[in-house]
C-alpha cells in the first residue's frame, strides 16, 4: 500500500537544496525563538527565586524608623500566639582585614542572626555545619578571600571569628563576581547576632525582626492589628515583599527578546511559505491529476499538510536542540551583563521548550495556510492542460493585498510598542509596489553592469514577482530592525548618562546606618572639595497593591522644594487639589501601580495604611523610575519617618569625587552602609548596556542571516522553475558565466531593493520611536549613519553570498537534461 | 448507465463565447462498449471530461447510474469518480513523483482502500509491464506510460471506464493486447466503456460507434446493424 508519509517525504525532499535551505530557515527561526524564551524565562525565574530567597519564609517584618532598635521593644509583640517563629537580625557594615588594592574591595556587610538553625532563611550549605554558630560565607567569598572551613577571619575594629559553614550564593549571602566588582558591591556574610552586637557595642540592638505567622491567622486584618499595636512607637511592621523591579528594569529587555523571537519566526515562516507555495504551483498539474483520480479537496490538503508536518517536525526538533544550546550562551552573557554578584541559577527549560515546541510546530502550518488552500482548490482541467485563466483573479487579489497593506501601515503608525509590527506586515503587503518603483532606478544600472544577463535577471524578477518581493521584504525587515536596534543601542548609553546626570541630584550619595547629625553634616561639608551637602530621607519598604492585587514595594524619597528638586524631572503635574498628602511617582512605578495622576492611591507606610494623592509622574534615574517622592513634611507626618539617613554631596569638580569619598569613609567610623556616586552609576549603567549590545548585535546578525537564507532559497526556486528555459538558453548560446551573472544580478535586485526599503523603514521606525510615548527606549531621532552604511554594505555582501550557491548550480545545469526536464 | 440529455458546453475566451458541444443526447447501457470517433478538435475529449464529472456542462443533464451529476458539488463528483469511474487521459497524466506501482494504486488509495500487492502486479503483467512496478514514469517510454495509465484506470474495477485514445501510442500488437484486456474486463465485469479513438481497429471492438462532429453526434451505428461494416470501412479510408 502506498505509504503517504513516504510520498510526502519524497515530495519535500524532491529538490534537495530547496529543502535544505527551507529547513535551515525553520531551524534558525526556532533556534532564535527558543533561546529568547529560555533567556527570558530563566531570567524571570531567577528574579522570582531571588525574591523568594530574600523574603525567606517569613510573612512580616518589623523595622525601626531609626535604623536600629532595642530587642526589649519587641518583648510583648513576640509573645503573640499566632507568631510561629521569629528571627532577629542586625546588619552592620565593616571591612575584612585583607590585603586589597583599594579599601572598598574589603567592604563587607555583616548580618548577625539570632539563631542559625531557623525555618525562615534557607541556606544551601556546601561545606561545614550551619548549626555551629560561627562565620558563614559563600563559596565565591571563600574563593576570593582564599579561606576555608576552620580558618579565622578578622574584621576591622570588630574581631575575629572562625568560618563554620560555606554556602551557595543566594539572596541573603552572596559575593561580588570578582575583586573588580568588589569595588562596587559588598561581600555579604553571616555571623551570630550576639557576636556582632558585642563587636559593635550594640548590646541588645537589632535592625529588623522577621516572623512567620500561623497560616490560619494570616489575614489582611492581622496587618492592621499589628500596625495599630505599633502605632505611636518608632517601630513599624510591613508584610515582606521583595520587589526586584526596584533594582532591575527588565521590561525593555523582555520586549526586545520578544521582538527578536517574533521577527525570527516571522521571517522563517515566510521562507517556509515561499517554499510550500512554490512547490504547490510547481505541482499544480500533479495535484490536478490526483483530483481527477478521486482525491478530494481534503485529501489534497492533507497531503500538503503532511509535507508541512515533515518540515515543521524536523525543523522544530533541530531548532530546539540548537536553541537550547544558544539559550545557555545568551543566558550567560545576559547574567554577566546585568548582575554584578556571583549567582547560582538554573536554566529554565520546561516552559520555553513547551512554548517553542508548540509555536515551532504550528508556525509552518500558518505559513502553509494559503498554499494549502490554493492546493485544495486547484482547478482540475485548467491545471492538467496547462491553461491559465487566473489573471483576473490575481489582479483582484493584488488589490486586496494592497488595501490590507495600507490598513496595516496605518495601524503601524499608532503609538504602541507592539503596533509597529503591523508596519512590517504592511511593508510585506505593499512590497510589490516598492519593487516596481525601485526597479525603475535600479534596472538601468543593473543592465549597465551585467548587460544581457542583467536584462534577463530583470525579466525573471517580474516572472517571480510575488516570491521575489516577499524575499526582499524579509531582508528589508531584518535591515530596518537592525538599524533601529543599533540606533537604540547607540543612543541608550548617552540617554542613560544624561538621565543619571540630570536626576542623580549631586555627585555622591552616602547612606548612613543612622540619621546624619548636624555635626556630621558639618564635618562632611568641611572636607576639601565638597561644595554642598544636603541630608534627606529615604523610606524603604513602602508596599502597595497592583491592580491584580499583587504586593509590590518601593522606596519613597524626600524632597524639600518641588521647584528645586534635583532628583527628578516632573513629567506630569496634576492641577487638581486634594486634602490628601501628595506624592510624585516614577514612571515605571506608575505603570506597575496601574495608577493615574490626579487620583488617590493607598500605600502601606511605617505609619500604617494611608491614602495619598498622586500629584504627578516624574522621570528619575533613581531605581530607574521605580520609586516615589514626597515632600519632607509628608515624610515626617504621614510616613512617620524622621530619619534623614541619606546625604547627597556635590563636589567642586567631578574628578574629586573619589578623594572626597575616601575622606568620608575615613571620617564615618564604620557607620556608612552604602555609597553611590554618579560616575560609578553611569559606568555601571553603560557597562550593562555594552554587554547587552554585543548580545543584541549577535542576534540581529542571526535575523539578517535568516533573511539571507531566504534569498538563497528563492534563487534556487527561481532556477528550478526555469530549468528547462535555462537549458534552452544555454543551448542557444548563453554561456555558463552569463547564467551565473544572471542569477547574481537577480539576487542583487532582491538584495538592493530589500536594503533600500529596509533603510527607509528603519529610519521611519527610529523616528516613530523618538516621538513615541509608549516606547521603552531612550531614543532621539538621529540617523545612525555608520550603521546605515554597515547595513547597506552588509546587506549587499550577504546577498552576494546568498546568490553564490544558486548561481553556481544554475550555471552547471546540464543542457540536454534540462531541456527534457518536466 | 450513462444518460446525457441536451448537454451544451461553451468556453469563454475573452469576450468571445465558443460553443464546443452544441447539444448532445447520448445514452450508454450498463455493460455497453461505446466508441466515439470524430475529427480532431470536434469536442470528444471535452465530452469525456463532462461524463467523468471533471467539468460541468453549460446546460443539460448528465446522469451516471441514475445519479444526476451536473448539480453535484465538486466533492460529491470526486467521490463518485473514484468509486465508479476509471479514466485514461489522452496524455496519460501519470504522477511523476510516484512509482508505477504507486501510480496504479492511487485511485484505491484516494478512496482509503487497501489492495493486495499480488493483484496490482497481476494487472501490471496483464498490460505487459511485469517488473516495472518500481520505476518512475520518466524511466518509461511513451507507450509504457500509456499502459500504466490503463492499469491505473482499471485497478479499482470501476463500473464505467472512460478512455481517451488509450491505444494512441501503441503498435498494433500492443493495441490489440490492451483492447483484448479491456474487452475482457467489459465481459467479466459488465463494465461500461466509453472510448475515444481515431483508430478504426480499436473502434472495431465496440458494440456501438458514435460519430462526433462539430460538437454534435452526427451518426451512430451498432455492431448488429446492417450498415456496420459499411460505416467502419467509410472511416477506415
Ligand atoms: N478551456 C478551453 N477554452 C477554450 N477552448 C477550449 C478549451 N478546451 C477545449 N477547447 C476547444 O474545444 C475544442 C474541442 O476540444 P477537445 O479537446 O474536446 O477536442 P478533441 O475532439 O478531443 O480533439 P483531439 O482529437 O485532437 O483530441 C477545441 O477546438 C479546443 O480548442
Ligand atoms: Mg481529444
Amino acid at each position: 500500500m502506498l505509504s503517504s508519509f513516504r510520498v510526502s517525504w519524497r515530495n519535500v525532499t524532491r529538490h534537495k537544496k530547496r529543502f535544505f535551505f527551507t529547513l535551515i530557515a525553520i531551524v534558525l527561526g526556532v533556534t532564535v525563538m527558543t533561546s529568547m524564551f529560555i533567556a527570558k524565562s530563566t531570567f524571570s525565574s531567577l528574579m522570582d527565586e531571588q525574591e523568594r530567597l530574600t523574603a525567606g519564609n517569613a510573612d512580616f517584618w518589623i523595622q525601626g524608623t531609626e535604623r536600629f532598635f532595642s530587642m526589649d521593644e519587641l518583648d510583648a509583640f513576640a509573645e503573640r500566639m499566632e507568631i510561629e517563629e521569629g528571627l532577629a537580625s542586625l546588619t552592620k557594615h565593616g571591612f575584612v582585614e585583607m590585603e586589597t588594592d583599594f579599601p572598598e574591595q574589603a567592604s563587607v556587610r555583616l548580618t548577625g542572626i539570632s539563631h542559625f538553625d531557623n525555618g525562615i532563611h534557607e541556606l544551601p550549605v556546601m561545606k561545614g555545619d550551619i548549626k555551629k554558630e560561627g562565620l558563614v560565607i559563600t563559596e565565591n567569598t571563600a574563593k576570593l578571600w582564599n579561606k576555608d572551613i576552620g580558618d579565622s577571619v578578622s574584621f576591622q575594629d570588630m574581631g575575629s571569628i572562625e568560618i563554620t559553614a560555606i554556602v551557595a550564593e543566594g539572596a541573603m549571602l552572596n559575593s561580588p563576581k570578582d575583586m573588580e566588582t568588589a569595588m562596587l558591591r559588598d561581600f555579604r556574610v553571616m555571623v551570630p547576632l550576639k557576636t556582632l552586637q558585642e563587636w559593635t557595642g550594640m548590646e541588645n540592638q537589632i535592625s529588623e525582626y522577621r516572623f512567620k505567622v500561623d497560616s490560619d491567622f494570616n489575614s489582611p486584618e492581622l496587618l492592621d492589628a499589628y500596625q495599630s499595636e505599633l502605632d505611636e512607637t518608632n517601630l513599624f511592621v510591613q508584610p515582606i515583599v521583595v520587589d526586584m523591579q526596584q533594582y532591575n528594569d527588565v521590561d525593555g529587555m523582555y520586549y526586545v527578546f520578544d521582538l527578536i523571537a517574533i521577527l525570527a519566526i516571522f521571517i522563517s515562516g515566510f521562507i517556509a511559505f515561499n517554499m510550500i507555495n512554490t512547490s504547490i504551483v510547481e505541482r499544480k498539474n500533479e495535484i490536478a491529476i490526483m483530483k481527477s483520480l478521486g482525491y478530494t479537496k481534503a485529501n489534497v490538503m492533507s497531503l500538503v499538510a503532511k509535507e508541512t508536518a515533515i518540515l515543521s517536525v524536523i525543523g522544530t526538533i533541530l531548532g530546539l536542540a540548537v536553541g537550547i544550546c544558544l539559550g545557555f550562551v545568551v543566558q550567560d552573557i545576559l547574567i554577566s551583563a546585568i548582575i554584578t554578584q556571583d549567582i547560582n541559577y538554573e536554566v529554565e527549560l520546561v516552559t520555553p521548550i513547551i512554548t517553542s515546541t508548540i509555536i515551532g510546530f504550528v508556525f509552518p502550518f500558518a505559513a502553509a495556510a494559503l498554499p494549502l488552500y490554493k492546493a485544495g482548490n486547484t482547478p482540475i482541467l485548467d491545471a492538467m492542460f496547462g491553461r491559465n485563466n487566473t489573471a483576473k483573479r490575481t489582479t483582484r487579489l493584488m488589490l486586496v493585498r494592497y488595501a490590507l497593506g495600507v490598513i496595516s501601515t496605518a495601524i503601524g503608525l499608532v503609538d504602541n510598542i507592539w503596533a509597529f509590527l503591523f508596519l512590517f506586515v504592511g511593508l510585506v503587503l505593499l512590497f510589490p509596489l516598492w519593487v516596481k518603483l525601485l526597479q525603475f532606478f535600479i534596472s538601468p544600472i543593473l543592465i549597465l553592469i551585467f548587460r544581457f544577463s542583467g536584462k534577463q535577471a530583470i525579466r525573471s524578477m517580474n516572472q517571480f514577482k510575488g516570491r521575489n518581493a516577499n524575499t526582499a521584504a524579509m531582508l528589508a525587515i531584518g535591515v530596518s530592525l537592525a538599524l533601529f536596534m543599533s540606533a537604540a543601542l547607540e543612543s541608550m548609553p548617552k540617554g542613560m548618562e544624561e538621565d543619571i546626570r540630570a536626576t542623580f541630584g549631586g555627585d555622591i550619595i552616602v547612606q548612613k546606618e543612622t540619621a546624619w547629625t548636624e555635626n556630621e553634616i558639618a564635618e562632611v561639608n568641611a572636607i576639601e572639595g565638597v561644595e554642598k551637602v544636603k541630608a534627606y530621607a529615604e523610606v524603604p519598604n513602602i508596599t502597595w497593591n497592583t491592580p491584580s492585587d499583587e504586593l509590590r514595594e518601593f522606596s519613597v524619597i524626600s524632597y524639600s522644594d518641588i521647584h528645586h528638586a534635583e532628583m527628578f524631572d516632573v513629567l506630569e503635574d496634576s492641577d487638581k487639589e486634594s486634602e490628601l498628602p501628595a506624592i510624585y511617582v516614577g514612571e515605571r512605578a506608575l505603570i506597575e501601580m496601574g495608577a493615574e495622576v490626579g487620583k488617590p492611591f493607598t500605600f502601606n507606610t511605617p505609619a500604617g495604611e494611608k491614602d495619598f494623592f498622586i500629584k504627578g509622574s516624574v522621570q528619575t534615574s533613581h531605581y530607574s523610575g521605580y520609586v516615589g517622592f514626597a515632600e519632607e513634611h509628608v515624610i515626617r507626618d504621614f510616613y512617620n519617618w524622621h530619619t534623614d539617613n541619606q546625604l547627597i554631596i556635590n563636589v567642586v569638580e567631578e574628578e574629586m569625587a573619589p578623594v572626597v569619598l575616601s575622606s568620608i569613609w575615613a571620617a564615618s567610623g564604620g557607620t556608612i552602609s552604602n555609597v553611590e556616586s554618579m560616575p560609578v552609576s553611569i559606568e555601571q549603567a553603560k557597562s550593562g548596556i555594552t554587554g547587552m549590545s554585543d548580545l543584541m548585535n549577535g542576534l540581529l546578525i542571526l535575523v539578517i542571516a535568516i533573511s539571507a537564507i531566504g534569498i538563497s532559497n528563492t534563487l534556487f526556486m527561481n532556477t528550478l522553475e526555469r530549468i528547462k528555459e535555462l537549458g534552452t538558453m544555454r543551448a542557444l548560446g548563453f554561456t555558463k558565466s552569463q547564467v551565473r551573472l544572471m542569477i547574481i544580478a537577480e539576487g542583487l535586485l532582491i538584495g538592493i531593493t530589500g536594503v533600500i526599503v529596509g533603510t527607509l523603514y528603519g529610519i521611519l521606525v527610529i523616528y516613530l520611536n523618538s516621538v513615541s510615548n509608549d516606547a521603552p527606549a531612550f531614543l532621539d531621532f538621529s540617523v545612525p549613519w555608520f550603521s546605515l552604511l554597515l547595513a547597506i554594505i552588509g546587506g549587499i555582501i550577504f546577498t552576494l553570498l546568498a546568490s553564490w550557491l544558486p548561481s553556481n548550480s544554475a550555471s552547471r545545469i546540464p543542457i540536454k537534461e534540462a531541456i527534457n526536464y518536466e | 448507465m450513462i444518460n446525457v440529455t441536451e448537454v451544451k458546453k461553451e468556453y469563454k475566451t475573452g469576450k468571445e463565447i465558443l460553443p464546443i458541444i452544441k447539444g448532445v443526447d447520448f445514452k450508454a447501457e450498463k455493460g455497453e462498449f461505446v466508441c466515439i470517433i470524430g475529427p480532431s478538435g470536434s469536442g470528444k475529449t471535452t465530452l469525456l471530461h463532462l461524463l467523468g464529472g471533471l467539468d460541468t456542462p453549460t446546460s443539460g443533464v448528465i446522469q451516471l447510474d441514475g445519479t444526476e451529476i451536473t448539480s453535484k458539488s465538486e466533492k460529491e463528483r470526486t467521490i463518485l469518480r473514484r468509486k465508479k469511474i476509471g479514466f485514461v487521459f489522452q496524455n496519460y497524466q501519470l504522477l511523476p513523483t510516484l512509482t508505477v506501482y504507486e501510480n496504479v494504486v492511487f485511485p484505491l488509495h484516494a478512496d482509503g482502500k487497501k489492495v493486495s500487492t499480488a493483484k496490482v502486479l497481476e494487472l501490471l503483467a496483464a498490460v505487459g509491464l511485469e517488473g516495472y512496478d518500481k520505476r518512475f514514469p520518466y524511466e518509461l517510454s511513451g507507450g509504457q506510460q500509456q499502459r500504466v495509465a490503463i492499469a491505473r484506470s482499471l485497478i479499482h474495477e470501476p463500473a464505467i471506464l472512460l478512455a481517451d485514445e488509450p491505444t494512441g501510442n501503441l503498435d498494433r500488437q500492443r493495441s490489440s493486447d490492451i483492447l483484448d484486456l479491456l474487452a475482457k474486463f467489459h465481459q467479466d465485469r459488465k463494465q461500461t466503456i466509453v472510448m475515444v479513438t481515431h483508430d478504426m481497429f480499436a473502434a472495431g471492438y465496440a458494440d456501438r460507434i458514435v460519430l462526433f462532429k462539430d460538437g454534435v453526434i452526427e451518426a451512430e451505428v451498432r455492431r448488429e446493424d446492417e450498415d456496420y461494416a459499411k460505416f467502419l470501412s467509410r472511416f477506415m479510408a
